[in-house]
């Protein structure tokens, strides 16, 4: 009797602490997708940004007059250099210390007044632009991959910034879907560094304040840095009618017989050549006509 | 720390090591220890019975409740965001923007934004009144939804690796991301040069490939030429200069030989 008395109390005892600490017995998750992080432009996999905005024109979030935000301002702002709207985004003139000495916060029909005033104030056109309150995401990624810098709203923070809390926030995307693990990726303009989020983390916040709401100027980004034409020396017979040709200097000509709408090129006409990438062994033409691809193997030995 | 999310949902507490760890939530206040042997920082995360995400946040310890709040409640409607960067709220602080109503302001749908698939023309001159009679006629010609039309002054960071000189004016043609080889390049506003290029580079459309390793990230190519790059707007290729003076001193010594072998018969 006494052993099944001191066993219970043992029991007791031993279930009164244990909840303190852990009230729920835990069990192991199913693995759970990309952890997000911040990093820079560029992930270890080779997923990129599809905007690169420069690091040099990051300027910081500031307060209006009234002491209040202008993340959207700021946002804009970025939004609107990229686009090459010289004046608007300026860092230093620009629409974000324009509104510096006016009431901070911003919402859509704040920010086109605000826009429509300082572009009449200054005398210049007012750039296109569109404002979109919704919760698609398949917007923001058109958008994005269209190589517009977008500014988004923002509300919490995958990786732990803001302690946590819940914010209300705008700031730039810079990564819709990119990458095998369709990864989003954003700039704060309260921080440095890129902060690369699974689609589910953006999606909760972007639109878990109220919606979501997106800024967009018309005119895309800058064209990327250039590059010279891959060279190559040497390709073998093709095996179809038409042919390839590599002129003195190394360019491919394609005499392609029935290309696109059905005109025929009856003069050797410069490829695009916009697939001709180091490494790869074959040539894909794609015969829009006939609905099939033509494949040219290449010797890379001889590619320059 | 508070999370929205319906009484009943699932918590999820994912430490930055170890295992992660699955807690269903049923009170309003939920408290959780610091598991022994576990350092955060913490994500809590709730999901809905079907894994759905609702919201989360990322905490550096535990020793504070974890309060849930229905995103129905009056007291989710009421609650203000703990810091406000620059969104305006009303009086009740909600946000001053629709919810699941799209309103796109503009005068074009979205389809237009869409740039993917699509060659770039780049007009870059310091003359903005001559760039803009370049875009304008690419505009209205054949060729205005077929590519992207950009223009720039010389010396802003946009063009700042295609190397046109301050006071120099340029077009570049490229096509669509992810690649950026110059398809046509030339250094003055020839227009018809100019639609000459566009017409062999848009007659030629090809399915781009989206790569998961697209160039986006602006690096410059130091091995960059510009004076390499193909003027599509000639009718002929590219002049070669050393093959016209190879074939200049192979011309000569065959001419050279035939003067001197006729010679000797003409003293004859």
């Amino acid at each position: 009797m006494r052993l099944i008395l001191s066993l219970l109390l043992s029991l007791i005892c031993i279930g009164s602490v244990w909840p303190q600490y852990s009230p729920y017995q835990p069990s192991r998750l199913p693995s759970y997708g990309f952890a997000a992080r911040v990093a820079g432009k560029q992930l270890e996999d080779g997923t990129e940004v599809d905007c690169d905005y420069p690091d040099e024109l990051q300027f910081p979030n500031a307060g209006g007059s009234d002491g209040s935000g202008l993340c959207v301002f700021n946002a804009t702002t970025w939004a609107a250099q990229y686009a090459g709207h010289l004046y608007l985004g300026d860092p230093q003139k620009g629409l974000f210390t324009w509104m510096r000495s006016r009431p901070g916060g911003g919402y859509p029909s704040k920010l086109a007044a605000m826009i429509r005033e300082f572009c009449t104030s200054q005398g210049i056109t007012e750039p296109p632009y569109v404002q979109i309150e919704d919760d698609d995401l398949d917007k923001v990624e058109r958008l994005v991959k269209g190589n517009h810098l977008v500014g988004v709203t923002y509300c919490r923070s995958p990786t732990g910034r803001y302690n946590g809390k819940r914010i209300a926030h705008m700031l730039v995307c810079v990564a819709a879907r990119a990458g095998p693990r369709k990864l989003w990726a954003i700039i704060d303009n309260n921080y440095k560094g890129v902060e690369w989020m699974s689609e589910e983390d953006f999606r909760v916040s972007y639109t878990g304040f109220g919606g979501g709401w997106t800024v967009a100027f018309k005119r895309p980004g800058p064209p990327l840095p250039p590059r010279n034409m891959r060279r190559f020396n040497q390709f073998n017979q093709p095996s179809w009618q038409g042919g390839l040709h590599v002129d003195v200097k190394g360019y491919c000509w394609a005499q392609l017989p029935c290309l696109h709408d059905g005109r025929g090129l009856s003069h050797w006409t410069m490829w695009q050549g916009a697939q001709l990438y180091s490494g790869r062994r074959t040539l894909d033409i794609m015969d829009d006509r006939r609905q099939r691809q033509l494949r040219f193997d290449v010797d890379p030995s001889t590619a320059g | 720390m508070s999370i929205r999310a319906p009484l009943g949902s699932r918590i999820h507490i994912i430490p930055t090591s170890g295992e992660p760890l699955a807690y269903e939530c049923t009170n309003a206040d939920c408290y959780y220890g610091l598991q022994q042997g576990q350092r955060g920082p913490w994500r809590v995360e709730a999901r809905d019975k079907n894994g759905i995400l609702l919201d989360y946040s990322v905490v550096s310890d535990l020793h504070q409740p974890i309060k849930l709040i229905d995103s129905t409640s009056l007291q989710a409607r009421q609650q203000k965001p703990e810091i406000n960067y620059g969104l305006e709220v009303d009086n009740r602080g909600q946000p001053m923007w629709g919810k699941s109503t799209e309103k796109v302001y503009g005068d074009s749908p979205l389809d237009v934004l869409d740039h993917r698939g699509k060659p770039t023309v780049t007009v870059i001159g310091d003359d903005a009144q001559e760039r803009m009679r370049i875009i304008k006629s690419l505009e209205a010609s054949p060729f205005a939804t077929k590519a992207v039309f950009l223009d720039y002054p010389t010396g802003t960071w946009h063009t700042a690796f295609h190397r046109v000189p301050s006071g120099g004016r340029s077009i570049v043609i490229q096509p669509a991301a992810p690649s950026a080889e110059v398809l046509h390049r030339q250094n003055d506003f020839d227009f018809n040069s100019l639609c000459v290029a566009l017409q062999k580079v848009t007659g030629v459309s090809l399915p781009v490939q989206q790569s998961p390793s697209a160039e986006a990230v602006r690096n410059q190519d130091p091995q960059y030429r510009p004076e390499a790059d193909p003027h599509l707007g000639r009718s002929f290729p590219d002049f070669d200069v050393r093959a016209f003076i190879l074939l200049a001193i192979v011309i000569g010594a065959v001419l050279l030989l035939s003067v001197n072998s006729k010679s000797p018969g003409a003293r004859t």
